[in-house]
C-alpha cells in the first residue's frame, strides 16, 4: 500500500484511463438544476448532462464541493495513508481549490498538499495521473508535488467555442468578454493559461476556427502529451482528430470529453487540443 | 469692414496686406461653398462617393474660419493659420491635396508683411509643388495639374507687377487646365466629366479674386462646362445639400395635395400640413427662389425660413472638432497608455458604428459621402487607451487624411492599415487582439483584409460607360472591390453576375450588411443566392449605412 493518496475532483478529464481505474479520489462538484442538486459524475453522468442541457428550458449553474466533503475524505484517507496530494482545477475559475484548501487546514495542515492545477479538464487529469503513478511508485508527497508542479506551466488548453452564450452566463469570460462579446457571429479561439480564460482570436467560421487551434497548437512546438477535447460534439472531435494528428506529425490523438461542470460554461460544441509541452 | 475693403480695393494693385487676404479667403471658401454641389457631381463612377466638392469646401471653411481678424495681421500669419486650418480640417484626398496646397502657399509667405505680384506668383508656384509632394504618384489630368498651370501663368504675369492681374491670369489657366483634364485622364473622358478636384481649385481661385475685387460671392453661380446631371444627385444627397426651405403660407382654398406634387418635383423631404386656409410646407431644394415663387402663386406668405444646409452641416462638422473632448491635446503625448494596440476606424451607418465599437474599436463618423476630417481621426487617435494605434479608413478617400493624422500624432505609435471599404476594416477588426502591440497585429489584419472581397450594391447615380460596362442612370450597380462590374434591374440580378466575376477562390462566410435602403424581404433572397453559388454560410447584419443597400463581405 502506497502512503501518499492522490485527491482530484470532477472537473478532471481523463484519456485512455477511466476514472474508477485510477488509484485518486474524486470529490464530486455540484450541478444545480432547477431543485435537482446533483453532484457530477455521480447523480448525473455527462452524457446525461449533454443531453439534458439540449432540452431543459432551465440552465444550470454549478458550484463547489461543500467543504464537509473534502474534510471527510481527507480524514478517511488519513485514516490509512501518509500524506495526501490534492489536485484541483484552476483556482482562479472555481472556488473548489479554496474550500479544499481550508478543508486540509482543518484536517491537517502538514499531511495534506493542496496544488492548484491552473488548468482544467485533461489538464488537471494528466496531473493526476503522474501524482497517481508516483504514488504507487511509493514517492513521497514532497516529491509528486513538486514532479506535479513541475508540469503545471507545460499545460496549454486552446480551443474553441460554438457559442459565447454559457461562458458569458457563467461569468467566467473574465477579459475576454470586451474582446469577445461582439455584435457579429464569432467562434472565439480561447486559451485557458496561467488558471485563466484568455480570448486568442475572433474567426468567423468554426472550420477557420479550427484551423486556427490546430496551428496555435503547433506553433507551441514538440510536446509529451497532445489530446483533442470535446463537449457533446464527438463526430466534430474525430474529423478534428485527423487534422491534428497530421499537424502534430502524431499517428494517433486521443479524444476525451469534458466533463458536466466544465461543459456547463463552455456549452456543447467546445473542441480543442489540450498539450503537454516537452519538457 | 467697409474701409478696409474700400482700402484693399485701392491697394490691391500692387500688393496684398494680411487683412486683404484674410477677405479673400473668406470669400473663396463661401464661393467654393456654393459650388460645392456642382463639383460633388463630377463624380467618375456614377455612385455616391468621393465627394470632392463637400471635402473641399469643408477643408477651405475650416482653413478661413480660424483666420486672425486682427488688422495688423501680416501675410504671414494670415497664410500659416490658413494652412494649419486647412490641415486640421481636411478631408477626403482632395481635401488633403488642398491643404497642402496652402501649406505651400504659406511657406512661400514666411516673414513676409506683404504680398506683391512676384511674391504671389511665387506663393502660388511653392503651392502647386507642395500639392504635387503630398501625393506618392502624381497623376496628371487632376488637381495638381490645375495647380501647375496657375503658378505657372502666375509667374508668367506677375512681371506687370499687378496682383490682380497675376491672379487673374492663373484662374484663366486654371480653367483651360480644368477643361483639358478629360484629353490627360481617359477616366473622365469615358465619365463625361472634368476633374472634380481640378475644378475645385479652379473655383478656390475664382473666390480669390472675387475677394480681391471686392465683387459678390453671393450671387448666382455659373453651370460647370462638363454634362453633370444635378438632378440624379439631388436625390442622394438631400440631407446634407441645398436649401431646407419652410413656408407659412395663407391663402384660401389651398391644396395640400396638389402642391405636396408640386414641391416633390423640386426637391426632397417635402413636408406639406394644414388646412384650406394656412399651410406649412417643407422642403429640401437646390432652388428656394422656385420653391417661393410657386408658394406666391398660391397664396400670401407669412413666413419664410431658407437654411443653408451645407453650411449648417460645415459648422456642425467644424463645432463637433473643436468641441470633441480632447480636441486641443491631440498633438500631446498621452501620458498614460496601457500596452497593446487601439484600433480607429472610420465608419458610416449606425449599424456598422456600433459592430466596430462592439470589438472596441474607435468609431470616426464618416465614410463615402462625408469624408472625416484630419482633426476627427486625430482627436480618436488621441482618445485611443492602448499605446499603438492603426487606423483604418475603410475609404480610398480617406487613406490621405489618416495618413495625416498618423503624421500628427507624437509620441504614439500610430500606423494605417489602408482599407478600401467597411468589410475589409470589420476584418482587420476582428483580427486584432487588444493586447499585443501594433506589429504583432499587422500581419494577421493584413491577411485578413487580404482574405476578404467586398460587393456593394447601390444605385446608378447617372448615366456612364465604365470598363465597357453601359451604366444607366438609376439601374442597380455592383461594384466589386470598388470596381463596377455589373449592372441591371434588381439586386439578386445584379449580385448573381457580380459572383460570377469572384474567380476560383474558396470561400466559408459571407456577411450581407443591410444599409438604410435595404429591404426585409430582398436580403432573404440576396442570402439564399450567396449559398447557392458559394457554398458558405450566410449572416446578414443591419450596418445602416446610406446609399448602399447592401454591402457584402465574403471571406
Amino acid at each position: 500500500m502506497s502512503s501518499v493518496a492522490i485527491v482530484t475532483d470532477s472537473t478532471s478529464d481523463f484519456t485512455e484511463i477511466h476514472p474508477a481505474d485510477l488509484a485518486a479520489t474524486v470529490v464530486p462538484l455540484t450541478v444545480n438544476w432547477g431543485r435537482d442538486i446533483l453532484r457530477d459524475g455521480i447523480d448525473i453522468t455527462t452524457e446525461e448532462f449533454y443531453l439534458r442541457l439540449r432540452t431543459d428550458r432551465d440552465m444550470p449553474y454549478t458550484s463547489g464541493p461543500p467543504v464537509g466533503i473534502f474534510e471527510e475524505v481527507y480524514r478517511n484517507l488519513l485514516d490509512t495513508h501518509d500524506a495526501v496530494v490534492s489536485i484541483h482545477l484552476a483556482s482562479k475559475l472555481s472556488g473548489t481549490y479554496q474550500v479544499a484548501l481550508s478543508a486540509a487546514r482543518t484536517i491537517d495542515a502538514g499531511r495534506i498538499h493542496v496544488v492548484d492545477s491552473t488548468s482544467v479538464s485533461v489538464g488537471t487529469g494528466w496531473l493526476v495521473q503522474h501524482a497517481a503513478e508516483l504514488a504507487r511508485a511509493e514517492r513521497s508527497a514532497g516529491e509528486i508535488v513538486d514532479a506535479v508542479r513541475e508540469m503545471i506551466p507545460r499545460l496549454r488548453l486552446t480551443l474553441t467555442l460554438e457559442t459565447l452564450e454559457y461562458l458569458q452566463r457563467g461569468g467566467r469570460i473574465g477579459r475576454a468578454q470586451a474582446f469577445l462579446g461582439g455584435l457579429l457571429n464569432v467562434k472565439p479561439v480561447l486559451e485557458v493559461r496561467d488558471g485563466e480564460v484568455r480570448p486568442v482570436e475572433r474567426v468567423r467560421t468554426r472550420a477557420g476556427a479550427l484551423r486556427r487551434v490546430a496551428e496555435i497548437t503547433r506553433r507551441l512546438g514538440p510536446k509529451a502529451l497532445v489530446c483533442v477535447v470535446h463537449g457533446a460534439c464527438e463526430e466534430d472531435a474525430e474529423a478534428f482528430c485527423g487534422q491534428v494528428a497530421a499537424s502534430e506529425g502524431r499517428e494517433r490523438i486521443p479524444i476525451a470529453e469534458i466533463g458536466a461542470v466544465i461543459g456547463a460554461h463552455a456549452g456543447p460544441g467546445v473542441l480543442g487540443i489540450a498539450s503537454l509541452l516537452a519538457d | 469692414m467697409d474701409s478696409i475693403r474700400s482700402a484693399s480695393k485701392a491697394a490691391a494693385s500692387a500688393s496684398l496686406s494680411g487683412p486683404v487676404l484674410r477677405e479673400m479667403f473668406i470669400a473663396s471658401s463661401t464661393w467654393l461653398d456654393r459650388h460645392a454641389e456642382a463639383i460633388n457631381a463630377l463624380n467618375v463612377f456614377p455612385v455616391p462617393d468621393g465627394d470632392t466638392g463637400l471635402n473641399l469646401s469643408l477643408t477651405l471653411r475650416s482653413a478661413s474660419d480660424g483666420l486672425p481678424a486682427d488688422e495688423a495681421a501680416s501675410p504671414a500669419e494670415v497664410t500659416a493659420s490658413l494652412a494649419r486650418g486647412a490641415l486640421m480640417g481636411a478631408r477626403g484626398n482632395s481635401g488633403v491635396i488642398l491643404a497642402q496646397y496652402l501649406r505651400g502657399f504659406a511657406r512661400a509667405c514666411e516673414n513676409q508683411s506683404s504680398v506683391d505680384a512676384s511674391l504671389l506668383a511665387r506663393m502660388l508656384v511653392a503651392a502647386s509643388e507642395a500639392a504635387y509632394s503630398a501625393v506618392v504618384t502624381p497623376v496628371e489630368g487632376t488637381i495638381l495639374t490645375v495647380a501647375r498651370a496657375a503658378g505657372q501663368a502666375a509667374v508668367d504675369a506677375s512681371s506687370t507687377g499687378d496682383v490682380e492681374s497675376t491672379l487673374s491670369s492663373a484662374l484663366q489657366a486654371a480653367h483651360g487646365a480644368v477643361a483639358r483634364t478629360p484629353e490627360l485622364l481617359p477616366i473622365l473622358r469615358q465619365a463625361g466629366v472634368v476633374d472634380a478636384g481640378g475644378e475645385g481649385l479652379r473655383v478656390v481661385l475664382e473666390g480669390l479674386l472675387r475677394g480681391l475685387r471686392g465683387e459678390s460671392v453671393e450671387g448666382p453661380i455659373e453651370a460647370i462646362h462638363a454634362r453633370a446631371d444635378l438632378s440624379s444627385l439631388h436625390q442622394d444627397a438631400d440631407d446634407f445639400f441645398g436649401y431646407c426651405t419652410e413656408v407659412l403660407l395663407q391663402g384660401e382654398n389651398l391644396n395640400s395635395s396638389s402642391l405636396r406634387e408640386r414641391l416633390s418635383q423640386l426637391g426632397t423631404c417635402v413636408l406639406v400640413v394644414g388646412d384650406d386656409q394656412l399651410v406649412k410646407l417643407h422642403v429640401h431644394t437646390l432652388n428656394p427662389g422656385v420653391v417661393l415663387e410657386l408658394a406666391t402663386e398660391m397664396g400670401e406668405l407669412v413666413r419664410v425660413k431658407v437654411d443653408n444646409m451645407q453650411l449648417q452641416h460645415a459648422e456642425f462638422a467644424q463645432r463637433q472638432a473643436t468641441e470633441s473632448p480632447g480636441a486641443d491635446k491631440s498633438f500631446e503625448t498621452k501620458v498614460s497608455t496601457l500596452p497593446g494596440c487601439s484600433v480607429v476606424a472610420v465608419a458610416s451607418g449606425d449599424g456598422f458604428a456600433a459592430i466596430f465599437e462592439s470589438y472596441g474599436a474607435l468609431v470616426v463618423p464618416g465614410g463615402p459621402t462625408m469624408n472625416p476630417s484630419v482633426r476627427q481621426i486625430a482627436d480618436a487617435i488621441a482618445r485611443a487607451d492602448r499605446a499603438d494605434v492603426i487606423v483604418l479608413p475603410n475609404n480610398r478617400n480617406v487613406v490621405m487624411a489618416a495618413r495625416q493624422a498618423e503624421e500628427l500624432a507624437s509620441g504614439r505609435n500610430v500606423s494605417v492599415l489602408p482599407t478600401d471599404n467597411l468589410a475589409q476594416g470589420l476584418a482587420a477588426t476582428l483580427a486584432v487582439n487588444p493586447e499585443v502591440d501594433a506589429d504583432g497585429n499587422r500581419p494577421q489584419m493584413e491577411a485578413a483584409v487580404a482574405r476578404c472581397r467586398c460587393i456593394e450594391l447601390t444605385l446608378a447615380a447617372r448615366d456612364a460607360i465604365l470598363d465597357g460596362l453601359e451604366i444607366t442612370e438609376g439601374a442597380v450597380l455592383a461594384l466589386l472591390d470598388e470596381r463596377p462590374v455589373a449592372t441591371g434591374g434588381s439586386h439578386p440580378e445584379v449580385l448573381a453576375a457580380a459572383l460570377g466575376l469572384l474567380g476560383t477562390q474558396r470561400f466559408e462566410l459571407a456577411t450581407i450588411y443591410l444599409g438604410e435602403l435595404a429591404s426585409d424581404s430582398e436580403a432573404p433572397k440576396l442570402a439564399n443566392i450567396l449559398a447557392d453559388r458559394l457554398g458558405v454560410e450566410v449572416e446578414t447584419a443591419v450596418g445602416g449605412q446610406p446609399h448602399y443597400p447592401y454591402i457584402i463581405s465574403i471571406e
